[in-house]
């Protein structure tokens, strides 16, 4: 069994509006999948339905088991960062650690340790002499120091500045990564994540707008920077998403033989922020 | 268990100041008022004009006792006089001095419990550290129960602790003033007060009050894990309103009594002063029984919405 989430019509509603309209996907064994789409997108509801957090209608497998069975079941091999700065202001850095230490099975203290010996944040702290960058260390430092097979990550540089923002990604990548852990990443901020990911999932009204691992995004998609003589051939190819730039038009182009491409100007991969624009000005439409 | 254990001591660290500090400070200030107030008398009755803190400083407590013959002999007459009283008599007389000085800490006791529990399951809503703990393999049951626990079982046993030192320190400053009159010391100041009778009984009337007024706190936790805002006032507006709705359609008072029945002990810490017995004859039946199912099912709710609960 490598699959780590299997979702198979997922659907969550508040009332009439359908946060979840009947969403499929599966995330493997060892993949980090960036959960990208606008604020309202469905993201979140679809991270606490994995969680066992909320109630939500379908099929769904985390890790072989229904999160409906209890969220405390999962939390043994799941582990979330909803947000930062979510650490309860009164408690000690000493005690966050005598807690997990006391409540999980999978935590190494001596590992949180080794990581917060590398900060300035000290045993005696209290969450509300820390700063929100080192709150996030902290948050990250427990939350990585658990052995689970799939890490949660809903939003979790938000609010950060761009020094704090690198640093935790670069931690999660070298201190954390291993290839047995899956971990999802939900932002909005797309550019961050994009070296980091492995599949990408667009989600947008409540739907899945684009289900692809990153290596495939070169075969499926083709930026091209078209030469002004020939753009109305180009337009002729039905391009997902027309940019101008400089007096310049750049056409990204879905499932379209590369054959035809190549005369119409440069070609290269787009970016994920590109293509999140496209998919979803597309899904607008 | 270990796991439980940690949960509980998440409570100690959460509210260390009203559950450890602040009925040392009660318990302290009380003791300061039984020590000067016995120092005083020691000093030479006067004591109305005398700064008690300063008499405490200078109080060498058998020496003190010459300032004053005529006073000090009234002291010793006093004594002794006590000391040839029926047992019964001074058993009464010392039950209620002994019960008397841990009312504050009593009273305290049940304020910083009710507090304790309007905000249990609200403030980490409120403050989104929710987020955290639910992040955490520790079911909403275990979560409920170890508030529970801590409110029926932990802070009574610190606040209790607080009351024994209370007592040790009455039973030795006036075993220090006795010294000297000429008073048997173990069976007019000792086997009277029956400290450790009266500890067994305090915790068995904390823990009994507790288990009879569980419906009381239970629903606290209810509002606790399910008010957006001001959970005060849907603990005491609900409750309210039924009684209202009873007075004007109702013919009986079952639910101004059932509810009255369980809060007012919780305020009455004076019950005590007439013995334990009474308290378990009027509590210890199938009415408790009721209390505590009634208790349950609210702790049910509160578990119910606190699986529901999520960042405010």
């Amino acid at each position: 069994m490598s699959d780590v989430v299997k979702a198979n019509g997922l659907t969550k509603s508040y009332g009439d509006f359908k946060a979840l309209d009947d969403v499929n996907f599966t995330i493997e064994k060892g993949s980090i999948v960036g959960l990208i789409g606008p604020n309202g997108a469905g993201k979140t509801s679809t991270l606490k339905s994995i969680l066992g957090l909320t109630e939500f209608e379908g099929e769904l497998e985390v890790l072989g088991t229904d999160p409906r069975k209890g969220r405390h079941h999962v939390m043994e091999r799941v582990c979330f960062i909803a947000d930062v700065g979510v650490l309860p202001r009164w408690l000690k850095v000493s005690e966050a650690l005598d807690y997990i230490e006391g409540v999980h099975a999978g935590f190494s203290r001596e590992k949180a340790e080794a990581m917060l010996a590398e900060t300035n944040i000290s045993p005696k702290q209290r969450v509300k002499q820390l700063s929100k960058g080192m709150v996030t260390q902290l948050h990250l430092a427990l939350i990585l120091s658990i052995s689970v097979d799939l890490l949660v990550l809903d939003e979790p540089t938000l609010g950060l500045d761009i020094l704090y923002r690198k640093a935790f990604y670069d931690q999660l990548l070298n201190d954390y990564f291993d290839h047995e852990t899956s971990i999802i990443i939900s932002t909005h901020q797309v550019e961050e994540i994009e070296t980091l990911l492995s599949h990408l999932l667009f989600i947008d009204q409540g739907n899945i707008v684009l289900d692809s691992p990153m290596d495939n995004l070169a075969d499926s998609f083709c930026e091209v920077i078209v030469k002004p003589e020939l753009t109305d051939k180009a337009q002729g190819l039905n391009p997902i998403h027309i940019r101008e730039s400089l007096g310049q038009k750049s056409m990204i182009f879905e499932n379209v033989d590369r054959s035809y491409l190549e005369p119409l100007g440069d070609l290269h991969v787009p970016s994920v922020a590109d293509l999140f624009v496209a998919k979803l000005q597309r899904a607008a439409r | 268990m270990n796991k439980f254990t940690i949960l509980l001591r998440r409570e100690i660290w959460e509210n260390k100041s009203s559950f450890i500090y602040l009925p040392i400070v009660v318990a302290s200030l009380c003791a300061f008022f039984v020590i000067s107030g016995i120092g005083a008398l020691q000093i030479g009755g006067d004591f109305v004009n005398i700064d008690a803190d300063i008499n405490y400083k200078s109080n060498q407590i058998t020496e003190t006792y010459n300032v004053d013959d005529t006073f000090d002999s009234l002291v010793g007459r006093g004594l002794q006089d006590f000391s040839r009283q029926p047992e019964i008599a001074k058993r009464n007389a010392l039950n209620g001095v002994y019960l008397a000085i841990s009312d504050p800490l009593i009273l305290t006791l049940r304020l910083v419990i009710i507090f304790y529990l309007v905000m249990s399951l609200y403030q980490d809503r409120k403050d989104r550290s929710i987020l955290f703990w639910k992040s955490m393999p520790v079911s909403d049951f275990t979560t409920v129960l170890s508030k529970v626990i801590t409110a029926l079982i932990i802070v009574p046993a610190i606040y209790l602790a607080c009351c024994m030192a209370l007592h040790l320190v009455l039973l030795l400053v006036s075993t220090l003033s006795a010294l000297g009159y000429d008073v048997p010391i173990w069976s007019t100041l000792w086997a009277p007060a029956g400290i450790i009778t009266r500890w067994f009984e305090m915790a068995s009337y904390l823990l009994i009050v507790g288990l009879w007024c569980l419906p009381f706190y239970a629903w606290v936790l209810v509002v606790s894990s399910r008010a957006k805002s001001v959970p005060l006032a849907w603990i005491i507006g609900l409750p309210l309103v039924l009684i209202l709705l009873e007075a004007i359609f109702g013919t009986t008072g079952h639910v101004k009594d059932f509810i009255s029945d369980h809060i007012a002990p919780l305020f009455m810490a004076k019950d005590l002063e007439r013995g334990i017995g009474p308290i378990f004859d009027r509590i210890m039946n199938v009415e408790l029984l009721i209390s505590i199912a009634i208790g349950f099912a609210f702790i049910a709710g509160a578990v119910f919405f606190r699986s529901k609960a999520d960042e405010l």
